[in-house]
């Protein structure tokens, strides 16, 4: 049992991030909600340090090196489709949708888009508007419509889902410790926030949060490098998905509550994580219709055991008496 | 490199143990802690069956009765018994942490007497900590041990005390100062629950039999042989039988295998359910899966030093999911989760008793405020 990234993929991910802070950090997001075309030069950013090269497709420590590396960039909420293109692999970006009309982060940027569904169909994706729709919950969100083509890629669904999630665990871990910082800081009736039970208690479950998607995130990126059948990664990705959904909230409600006015502000790290993990947190499917998905791919069986792949989860899982898939 | 796999020696151990449940432990059987005297006789026979087998201690050393098994191994035990309510009765606080005490605070004498009646799943142990006055703060416990001739008289009363009616011998915890010294002066006593002094009364409970009761201490006598640890300096060693007491109880197995037979036990009324209950099934199965992986968390620095913040946070996670898992699993099967004239109907009656005990998941070994205090404090600067 080892719930470490490999070092290489840690060491990947932790230049990427020094080359984010460089950057900027969050000033990189700020500058490209007033100007989209900033987004252009951060997609040149991470090429300069070789992010691209990696295909998550092929061994697990690529797949490491590639989650490591949208984790670095989730903690500067960094404007660009990081996950999308290298779940898109050589052929562009992947985007995940639904069938019919929605929005697609970054669909504006001049990569060779392509979608895919929570069911793995391969979809055509069009936009509806010329650039993105610049609103303060989806600044780079392009109205597309979606088509199946007839494909089928749920390796790429599962691979695209995951590390887009890794982004999300980047940005509430980010979230937190500017939560925590603030707690320190701020003083009201004489003392720290952070000594008043009531905030530390949002603390501690703020914490919870993020160390629990954390581990799951883990344990799915595992999951997936070593589970061969491409339905069963997309279903724990989708599981990990419904708890990042969960995870998201109760993370970014207590930063906000625990910044109190300040943190709806344009001057607080929160306020604009809060903004930004929007569309990762809600498309192309809401939590509770996640749920419904699950419900779905999961079957009567649930969720495999822990540490197994391939059918043979499922069969230790249930007693061949009981089993309802034979 | 990330690697979650089971190895094949836990998963030969899982498949061991669920043969050895199913020969040894009858179906509808709901833990030892019932009406029933026969159920106290199942986990009799079935620790004597897995003492047999160096399967009882088999986390401890070799040295000491045990397996020198590994702490996959071990966390696969914790999660087959509790899965199968516990068919080990209670004895698992004597392998879970009374024994580990003794072996690292206890004399040689006290190794030898104590440690392999233990292995072998003859004693009882309870746990002599909470008082009428001191709970969360454990500290500021009151029984009180006066100097006698070669050993103490104990005099206090405990309260909540688990299996207290069944237990041969008692890890106490009682000062030799004044109520003032709070941690200086406590110290820990190893006493037979035979000695003349001591009275123990069930407490009526909603959990069931056998699981809260008081005792009373009236000048009872322990020898100087029966004192853990140096007189006076006990409350490390409480802090140590504290943290293996909060990782004990594997929790989340039992709501995951509560979850996953729904489907089948209900049938062809699964697919009429609403389906919000249905994803919130799904939801809990995640959460399940969660708190077993923030178990694993803890237990993998287990190998290294164990994180404070962790272990607190994994105890809010699995009580919290041990409620909720309740409440979801009493909406699932409607009616019959209050109680069921059906005797067949097993699996109303597991989520009844489920429903029960989960009250008390948030309370027991630590409360949920006082978990997410300790979490807290190591998080804040």
């Amino acid at each position: 049992m080892n719930g470490e990234l490999s070092p290489e993929a840690a060491e990947f991910g932790a230049v990427v991030r020094n080359r984010l802070e460089q950057a900027g950090g969050i000033a990189v997001l700020r500058s490209a909600v007033v100007d989209p075309r900033v987004r252009v030069r951060a997609g040149e950013m991470l090429a300069e340090v070789g992010v691209w090269d990696l295909d998550p497709y092929a061994e697990q420590v690529q797949l490491e090196a590639a989650a490591a590396v949208v984790r670095a960039a989730g903690a500067f909420a960094f404007p660009y489709p990081v996950s999308e293109r290298l779940a898109g692999g050589e052929s562009g970006a992947l985007a995940l949708v639904v069938t019919g009309e929605g929005v697609v982060s970054h669909l504006d940027l001049p990569l060779a888009w392509r979608g895919v569904d929570l069911r793995g169909r391969g979809h055509s994706v069009r936009s509806l508007s010329a650039g993105p729709l610049g609103t303060r919950l989806a600044p780079f969100g392009v109205e597309a419509v979606a088509e199946p083509d007839g494909s089928a890629d749920p390796r790429g669904a599962a691979v695209g889902l995951v590390l887009r999630l890794w982004w999300l665990l980047g940005l509430l871990e980010t979230a937190h410790q500017e939560t925590v910082r603030y707690a320190a800081e701020r003083e009201q009736f004489g003392r720290p926030l952070a000594r008043f039970q009531a905030i530390a208690f949002r603390i501690a479950d703020g914490a919870l949060a993020v160390r629990g998607l954390e581990e799951l995130a883990k344990y799915t990126l595992w999951y997936l490098a070593n589970e061969r059948d491409d339905a069963l990664a997309l279903r724990d990705a989708i599981a990990l998905w419904s708890a990042a959904q969960e995870a998201t909230d109760v993370v970014l409600r207590h930063a906000i509550q625990v910044h109190g006015a300040m943190g709806l502000t344009d001057e607080v790290v929160v306020s604009w994580l809060a903004r930004a993990a929007q569309a990762t947190r809600r498309l192309p499917l809401d939590r509770q219709r996640v749920l419904g998905l699950l419900v779905d791919v999961m079957g009567p069986n649930g969720l495999g055991d822990l540490g197994r792949v391939g059918r043979e989860a499922v069969e230790a899982a249930t007693p061949a008496s009981e089993r309802v898939v034979p | 490199m990330l690697d979650f796999s089971e190895p094949a020696a836990v998963t030969e151990l899982r498949a061991e143990l669920r043969r050895l449940i199913d020969e040894y432990v009858p179906p509808g059987f709901l833990g030892a802690f019932t009406d029933d005297p026969a159920d106290l006789e199942v986990t009799e026979a079935f620790c004597r069956e897995l003492g047999q087998r160096h399967l009882l201690a088999m986390a401890w050393p070799e040295e000491y009765g045990g397996a020198g098994a590994d702490v996959w191994e071990q966390t696969a035990l914790r999660e087959e018994m509790w899965v199968a309510h516990e068919p080990r009765g209670a004895q698992y606080m004597g392998l879970n942490w009374v024994g580990p005490a003794i072996m690292r605070h206890g004399t040689p004498d006290q190794k030898a007497r104590h440690l392999p009646p233990i292995a072998r799943g003859e004693v009882i142990w309870c746990q002599g900590f909470s008082e009428p006055g001191a709970g969360s703060d454990l500290a500021a416990l009151r029984t009180r041990a006066v100097r006698a001739d070669r050993g103490w008289l104990i005099s206090g009363q405990k309260v909540w005390t688990s299996y207290a009616t069944m237990a041969q011998c008692c890890f106490l915890l009682a000062r030799i100062n004044e109520p003032s010294g709070r941690r200086e002066g406590v110290t820990v006593f190893l006493v037979d629950m035979r000695t003349p002094g001591i009275d123990v009364r069930p407490i009526p409970a909603m959990i069931g039999p056998h699981h809260l009761n008081e005792v009373y201490f009236d000048d009872v006598f322990v020898p100087d042989t029966e004192v853990l640890g140096e007189p006076g300096h006990g409350w490390p060693i409480v802090l140590d039988v504290l943290r293996f007491e909060r990782i004990g109880i594997a929790r989340y197995a039992r709501c995951e295998k509560l979850l996953r037979a729904a489907p089948q036990a209900l049938g062809e009324r699964w697919e009429e359910l609403p389906d919000s209950l249905r994803e919130r099934w799904a939801a809990a199965l995640v959460g399940t899966r969660r708190a077993r992986l923030l178990a694993y968390r803890v237990l993998r620095s287990q190998e290294g030093v164990p994180d404070v913040v962790d272990t607190a946070l994994y105890r809010v996670a699995v009580t919290a999911l041990d409620q909720e898992v309740a409440e979801l699993l009493m909406e699932i099967v409607g009616h019959a989760g209050l109680g069921t004239s059906d005797g067949s109907a097993y699996y109303e009656m597991e989520v009844e008793d489920h429903w029960r005990y989960a009250q008390a998941s948030t309370i027991a070994s630590g409360t949920l405020e006082i978990n997410l205090q300790t979490a807290s404090r190591g998080l804040i600067p």
